[in-house]
């Protein structure tokens, strides 16, 4: 039964894209900021979360003219947490006198925190991070092609967390075109591709990316290798009800990814229906991809 | 078949080297305010009980959660004017009486103007003149409290005068206290995502 509950656990983990900073209840990360620090606190999470969504989509530019091809995945995309999206330009808040401005966590930064001193013996303590080093989300992702050189790609999760959380869903869809079907014996496969997704947790957390990419790859045997440029776009919007014994106010955080160019490099592995793939992306926010699947 | 099996694999990889515990540490206010009617001529003092119950009501802490700290982040004061009031200033002293160690001033003699609308409370205000006795008074009960080591009440006296001394001061005064704890709390992560410290079995601060 504890195997059960832990490959459950894991599996749920792995398959519904949560990840343990949002699996927490965030009020608790972040109570004690209602105002602009919450934003820079939180605005690393942004900048991951949106670019992680944005991964993963592709192992190859190869779309054959027409044709049934069906590849069933599950994709994990990390992004790589940098020494500059641990900390912030804090200012004490809350009727601290005096007010002061220091370099504080983000969620991702040190778990010790900050503090200041202030008058009479008082001390103002910032929240601390979690001193995560990569942030991970899993998707499945399910590729069908292929009609004029073209395929489409879907994530979908929808579960029911529970009443603290609600519903969580993720909604995805992509559509890809060969360009290199066009150019006779040209010697690298090239696609573009267009990316959509939707991730809602209850009314808490709301997030929505956009990608738009440039694909080539190179097949020799059973080793692809692919790249790609894209542009993207992605936000990530959090919102909950702050509670004491005196006050109960909505607080909400609009955060709009940093990230907008992208390149990627990749490899990939296709033995018989089994695949395997992994692709660096280089962008403002690094992100590493690793997938595996079943094509046919 | 062997497309599943390494996908199994896989899974049970990631299930033994997946999930631990790792302890993260999370800080939490605690606000508590008390209110003094006031309708007097000349000096008064009122005193208000605070209870373990009324703090721990307002300091929403996971019952595993250890204790690392408490501090008081601010002490804020506001007035409303009532009708009939005919000061402009009142000079107000707070005092924490604890039944184990005795009265400690958290400020003494603070101005505070009596301004705005009839009926209508004006902000808080940082009170900027605090004294480090009362403070850590205010502090060590607080503290007793969440950490289960102190069951008694306190008192918060709030007395003074107007400026000048013996108009009639028809007023509602407010006294509000932010406390911070700091705790340690042991998380489910994936143990390669964190740097975080792994937990340890320390109960003698659990709540």
């Amino acid at each position: 039964m504890k195997l059960y509950r832990k490959v459950s656990t894991t599996l749920v983990m792995f398959a519904v894209t949560v990840n343990f900073a949002l699996a927490q209840d965030i009020s608790e990360y972040v109570s004690k900021y209602t105002s602009e620090n919450g934003k820079g606190y939180l605005q690393p999470l942004g900048d991951a979360f949106g670019a992680n969504l944005n991964s993963g989509f592709y192992h190859s530019a190869n779309i054959p003219m027409v044709g049934l091809h069906v590849d069933i995945e599950l994709v994990t995309m990390s992004a790589l947490i940098g020494d500059d999206q641990k900390a912030f330009t804090a200012t004490t808040e809350d009727l601290f006198s005096p007010a002061q401005t220091v370099e504080a966590p983000t969620i991702f930064g040190s778990s010790e925190g900050a503090s200041v001193d202030g008058t009479g013996g008082t001390s103002y303590d910032f929240p601390p991070g979690f001193n995560m080093t990569m942030l991970p989300i899993a998707a499945p992702q399910l590729t069908v092609g292929s009609l004029f050189g073209s395929d489409i790609t879907i994530r979908w999760v929808d579960l029911d967390l529970g009443e603290n959380w609600g519903r969580l869903s993720l909604t995805g869809w992509g559509i890809r075109h060969s360009i290199s079907q066009y150019i006779p014996l040209f010697p690298v496969d090239v696609a573009v591709g267009f990316y959509r997704q939707s991730f809602k947790v209850g009314d808490i957390v709301d997030a929505n990316a956009t990608f738009l990419s440039a694909q080539a790859s190179i097949t020799r045997g059973i080793f692809t290798i692919y790249g790609g440029l894209g542009t993207e776009s992605s936000n990530l919007d959090i919102a909950y009800t702050f509670e004491d014994a005196e006050i109960s106010q909505t607080v909400s955080f609009e955060l709009k990814a940093e990230n907008s160019v992208r390149m990627t490099v990749g490899f990939a592995l296709n033995a018989g229906p089994l695949m395997l793939h992994t692709d660096f992306n280089i962008a403002s926010q690094k992100v590493l991809v690793l997938g595996i699947g079943v094509g046919i | 078949m062997k497309t599943r099996f390494l996908f199994i694999i896989l899974m049970l990889a990631i299930v033994s080297t997946g999930c631990e515990k790792r302890s993260f540490t999370f800080v939490l206010d605690i606000k508590q305010t008390q209110i003094y009617n006031i309708d007097q001529i000349g000096p008064f003092e009122i005193g208000r009980v605070v209870s373990r119950e009324d703090v721990l009501a307002a300091a929403d802490i996971p019952k595993d959660a250890r204790i690392k700290d408490v501090k008081i982040q601010s002490v804020a004061i506001n007035t409303k004017v009532l009708e009939g009031n005919q000061a402009s200033k009142l000079v107000a002293t707070a005092t924490i009486n604890d039944l184990l160690t005795g009265k400690e001033r958290v400020f003494e003699d603070y101005s505070v103007p009596l301004t705005g609308l009839l009926g209508i409370s004006n902000p808080f205000s940082p009170v900027s003149l605090l004294l480090d006795g009362g403070i850590d008074a205010l502090k060590d009960k607080i503290q007793g409290y969440v950490k289960n080591d102190d069951f008694y009440d306190y008192e918060l006296i709030l007395e003074g005068n107007t400026e000048p001394a013996n108009q009639r001061l028809v007023a509602e005064v407010k006294l509000k206290i932010v406390a911070t704890v700091k705790y340690e709390e042991c998380l489910d992560v994936l143990g390669f995502t964190s740097d975080g410290e792994p937990c340890s079995d320390v109960t003698d601060e659990t709540m």
